[in-house]
C-alpha cells in the first residue's frame, strides 16, 4: 500500500509541460514501431505479389512486343517498341469476340442455374427431413469423386444422340447443377439457425418465400462465392466445349484461342495477345468478387 | 378464446424410444402453463408437438375442439418464442414484427396498426426502424414475443425465452410477461427448465421428467404436496433435504406413536401421518424422509412460531454456513448426509458450532422408497 502511494507521488510530481513531453516522445516511438511494421509486410507483400504475378506481366508484356523481338539471344524482359498489332491481328484471325460473347452467355447461364438448383437442393439436405436424406447425400457427394473425364465419352455419346452436338444447351444443360456447389451452400445452411425456419414456418411463411425473403438474403457471402467460382470454371471449360462444338458460331473463347496456333502460322506474341484479351473477363469478375469469395469460402468453415 | 387438449401425446422414435410418453393435459382459456423437468424431459418436444413443428406419433391434440394432429404450423394459428429470439437478421425490428401478417396479406394499414399497438405495450417503439444485430439481449426478446403478439395467435408457446438473458434481466422480463400474460389474456405455454420462474410464473406447472408427466398442479400445491420424490426434490431452492430411514411403532401402551430414527433419535409423527402411513401397510419399513431448508427450525426460530408442532431436538453440527443478506444457510450433516437449513439472519452459529434443529412435523415428506411415491398425502 506505502509503495503505491509512493509512485503515484512521484507521478503527480510531473508538471503539465514535462507530462506533455513524455506523451511526445512516446508517442513518436510507438508510431516509428508500427511505421517500420507496416512498412516492413508491405515490402514482403510486394515481393511475393511480383513474384506470383511474373507469368502475367510477361504475358501482357510479350503480348506487346513485335514477334521479331521476343525470338533474340538477349533477354527481352519490356517491349522495347510496344505495339498494339498483336491484339489488333488476334481479334482480325480469328472471331475472338464472338467467342467472348459465348463464353459470357454459356458461363452466365451456368452460373445462374447452379445457384438456383445448388441452394434448393441444399436447402432441402440442410433443412427438410425425408427418408434417405443421408444416402442421397452421400450419393451427390460420390459424384465429386468421379474424374470427369471418365465419363465424357458417354456423355458425348448421349448428347449426339440428342442432335445436340454444337448447340448453346451442350454446354450449358450438363454443368447446371454441381455437387460442389450443394455441398458448399448445404455447409453454410447447416450453420444457419434453424429456429429461423421454424420461426418462418409459424409465420405462414413457405418454403419457397422462406429461401427467397430469408435464407438467400442472409447468405448473400456464400452465393457471391458460389457465382465468382462457377463462373471462373465455367469460363476455363476445356474438354467439354471442344468435344462438342464444331463450327465457329458456338465455340468458346477457350477453344478460340487454340485456333490462334495453326502450324502454318505459329506466332507467340499473336497467341499470348490473344491469351491476354480472354483472361480480362475472369479477372475483372475475381476483382470484383474477391471479398465475397474468400469470406464465402471460409465463412461456413469457422461458424460452428 | 382457446382450449387445448392433449390426449396421451407420444413422440416415439425408431426403436421404440419414447421422448414424450402418454401426456394428458386439459388446458383452459386464459391460463399460463409450464412445462418443467432437467434436461432431455421432453418438455421441449412436446410444446414443438403443439406447435406442429414435431411431428406427434402417438395420441390426439385438440385445438378449440378440433383435431389439430395433421395441421400445418401456420394453420394452427399459434406463435412461438424461441430461445434464441429468431429474429430476422436481413429486416428491421419493424418488419420483423411485421413479416407474418405480410404473408398472411393482411392490408397494410392494419398491419401498421398492429405493429404499432404491440410496439406500445413492449415500449420498444424507437426501436422500430433498427436492425436486430444493434439491439441488446433484452431488447431483442421484446422484439421477438412483439412479432408473437401482433398476429393474436390462439396460444403462446414459449421455448425457454429468458434463458439467454443475464439474472437481473431474467428477473425483470419474468414479471413483465406476467403482466403482458394479464393484459393480453392469451392461453400461454411456457418451457423452462428454471423452477423460479415456473414458480412465479404459472397458474398450472407441468413437471416432467424422462417424457412422462409426474405432476400438475398450482405453483402452491405443488410446492406443498408434491406426489413424488422427484417432484418435490425438483420445485424449491434450495431443494428439499432427502434422508433413507426406518419407521418404527412404539411397543409400550402409552407410548404406541410411530416413529422414525435419524442418527438414532426418534422423530414421533403426527397422528394423521401415522394414520395414513398404516392405512398405506408401512409399518416397520424403511422409507426416505424429506424436509424442506425453511421447515427446519433453531430454538429461536421454534419461539417465533410457537404455534407449529415440531419435533424433539437434534443436536447437529455445523459444517458451513452461507449468509445470503435476508437469510442464513445452514449446512450440516445427518447420517453422512449433508442438509440445509434456512434460518433467521440474526443466527450467528459458525461452521464446526453445535446446535438444536427442530423439524416441523406438519412439513414432513415421506416417500416410499422403491416407487418414490409421497405417502403422507
Amino acid at each position: 500500500m506505502e509503495a503505491i502511494h509512493n509512485t503515484a507521488g512521484a507521478v503527480n510530481l510531473k508538471s503539465q509541460a514535462e507530462l506533455d513531453a513524455l506523451h511526445r516522445v512516446m508517442n513518436a516511438k510507438a508510431k516509428r514501431k508500427k511505421n517500420i511494421r507496416t512498412g516492413g509486410l508491405l515490402a514482403a507483400n510486394i515481393v511475393v505479389a511480383i513474384i506470383i504475378l511474373l507469368p502475367l506481366l510477361y504475358a501482357v508484356s510479350v503480348a506487346l512486343m513485335p514477334s521479331s523481338e521476343l525470338f533474340t539471344m538477349d533477354l527481352n524482359v519490356l517491349p522495347k517498341q510496344p505495339t498494339l498489332e498483336n491484339f489488333k491481328n488476334a481479334l482480325e484471325n480469328v472471331p475472338l469476340l464472338k467467342f467472348v460473347l459465348n463464353s459470357f452467355v454459356v458461363a452466365g447461364i451456368i452460373t445462374i442455374g447452379q445457384i438456383i438448383t445448388c441452394s434448393m437442393a441444399a436447402f432441402a439436405f440442410a433443412f427438410l427431413d425425408f427418408k434417405g436424406k443421408n444416402v442421397i447425400f452421400m450419393l451427390v457427394m460420390a459424384t465429386m469423386m468421379i474424374p470427369g473425364e471418365a465419363t465424357i465419352i458417354s456423355n458425348y455419346l448421349t448428347v449426339s444422340s440428342w442432335g445436340w452436338l454444337d448447340t448453346y444447351q451442350v454446354l450449358i444443360v450438363p454443368y447446371l447443377t454441381s455437387a460442389m456447389g450443394i455441398f458448399l451452400f448445404r455447409q453454410f445452411y447447416m450453420s444457419f439457425p434453424i429456429s429461423l425456419y421454424e420461426s418462418a414456418k409459424l409465420d405462414g411463411c413457405g418454403n419457397i418465400k422462406f429461401i427467397l425473403k430469408i435464407l438467400m438474403p442472409l447468405t448473400k457471402s456464400a452465393i457471391g462465392a458460389m457465382a465468382v467460382y462457377t463462373f471462373i470454371n465455367a469460363w476455363n471449360m476445356y474438354m467439354w466445349p471442344l468435344l462438342v462444338t464444331g463450327s465457329e458460331a458456338k465455340r468458346t473463347v477457350q477453344i478460340g484461342i487454340s485456333m490462334l496456333n495453326s502450324v502454318d502460322a505459329q506466332s507467340i506474341t499473336l497467341m499470348i495477345a490473344g491469351v491476354v484479351i480472354i483472361i480480362v473477363p475472369s479477372i475483372s469478375i475475381f476483382i470484383v468478387g474477391q471479398k465475397q469469395l474468400i469470406k464465402g469460402m471460409f465463412s461456413g468453415a469457422v461458424k460452428g | 378464446m382457446s382450449t387445448l387438449t392433449l390426449r396421451n401425446i407420444c413422440k416415439r422414435y425408431q426403436n421404440d424410444n419414447y421422448a414424450v410418453k402418454d401426456f394428458n393435459l386439459e388446458i383452459s382459456d386464459q391460463e399460463f402453463i409450464i412445462f418443467v423437468g432437467p434436461s432431455g424431459c421432453g418438455k421441449s418436444t412436446t410444446l414443438r408437438m403443439i406447435a406442429g413443428l414435431e411431428e406427434i406419433s402417438g395420441g390426439e391434440l385438440w385445438i378449440d375442439g378440433e383435431l389439430s394432429n395433421y395441421l400445418e404450423p401456420k394453420e394452427r394459428n399459434l406463435s412461438m418464442v424461441f430461445q434464441n429470439y429468431a429474429l430476422y437478421p436481413n429486416m428491421t425490428v419493424y418488419d420483423n414484427m411485421a413479416f407474418a401478417l405480410k404473408v398472411r396479406k393482411m392490408p397494410k394499414k392494419q398491419i401498421d396498426e398492429k405493429v404499432q399497438e404491440a410496439a406500445r405495450i413492449l415500449e420498444i417503439e424507437h426501436l422500430l426502424e433498427r436492425y436486430p444485430k444493434a439491439l441488446s439481449g433484452g431488447q431483442k426478446q421484446r422484439v421477438a414475443i412483439g412479432s408473437a403478439i401482433v398476429r393474436n395467435p390462439k396460444l403462446f408457446l414459449m421455448d425457454e425465452p429468458l434463458s439467454n438473458l443475464d439474472a437481473k434481466l431474467r428477473a425483470q422480463m419474468r414479471v413483465e410477461l406476467s403482466k403482458l400474460h394479464k393484459e393480453l389474456g392469451t392461453t400461454m405455454i411456457y418451457v423452462t427448465h428454471d423452477q423460479t420462474e415456473a414458480m412465479t410464473l404459472g397458474t398450472r406447472i407441468v413437471v416432467m421428467k424422462a417424457g412422462e408427466v409426474s405432476q400438475v398442479d398450482s405453483p402452491q400445491v405443488l410446492y406443498q404436496h408434491p406426489v413424488n420424490k422427484f417432484v418435490a426434490g425438483f420445485i424449491g431452492s434450495p431443494s428439499m433435504n432427502f434422508l433413507d430411514v426406518s419407521l418404527y411403532r412404539g411397543y409400550d401402551v402409552e407410548n404406541q406413536k410411530t416413529y422414525l430414527t435419524i442418527e438414532d433419535h426418534p422423530v414421533y409423527l403426527l397422528e394423521k401421518t401415522a394414520r395414513l402411513l398404516k392405512e398405506k401397510g408401512y409399518h416397520r419399513s424403511k422409507v426416505t424422509f424429506g424436509i424442506r431448508p425453511e421447515d427446519i427450525y433453531t430454538e429461536e426460530g421454534k419461539e417465533a412460531n410457537p404455534k407449529l408442532e415440531y419435533s424433539e431436538a437434534m443436536q447437529v453440527t455445523i459444517i458451513a454456513r452461507e449468509l445470503l443478506g435476508a437469510e442464513v444457510m445452514l449446512y450440516f450433516d445427518l447420517e453422512g448426509i449433508q442438509f440445509c437449513a434456512r434460518v433467521e439472519p440474526e443466527n450467528q452459529t459458525r461452521a464446526g458450532e453445535k446446535l438444536k434443529v427442530y423439524f416441523d412435523l406438519n412439513r414432513i415428506h415421506l416417500f416410499d422408497m422403491e416407487t418414490e411415491q409421497t405417502l403422507n398425502l
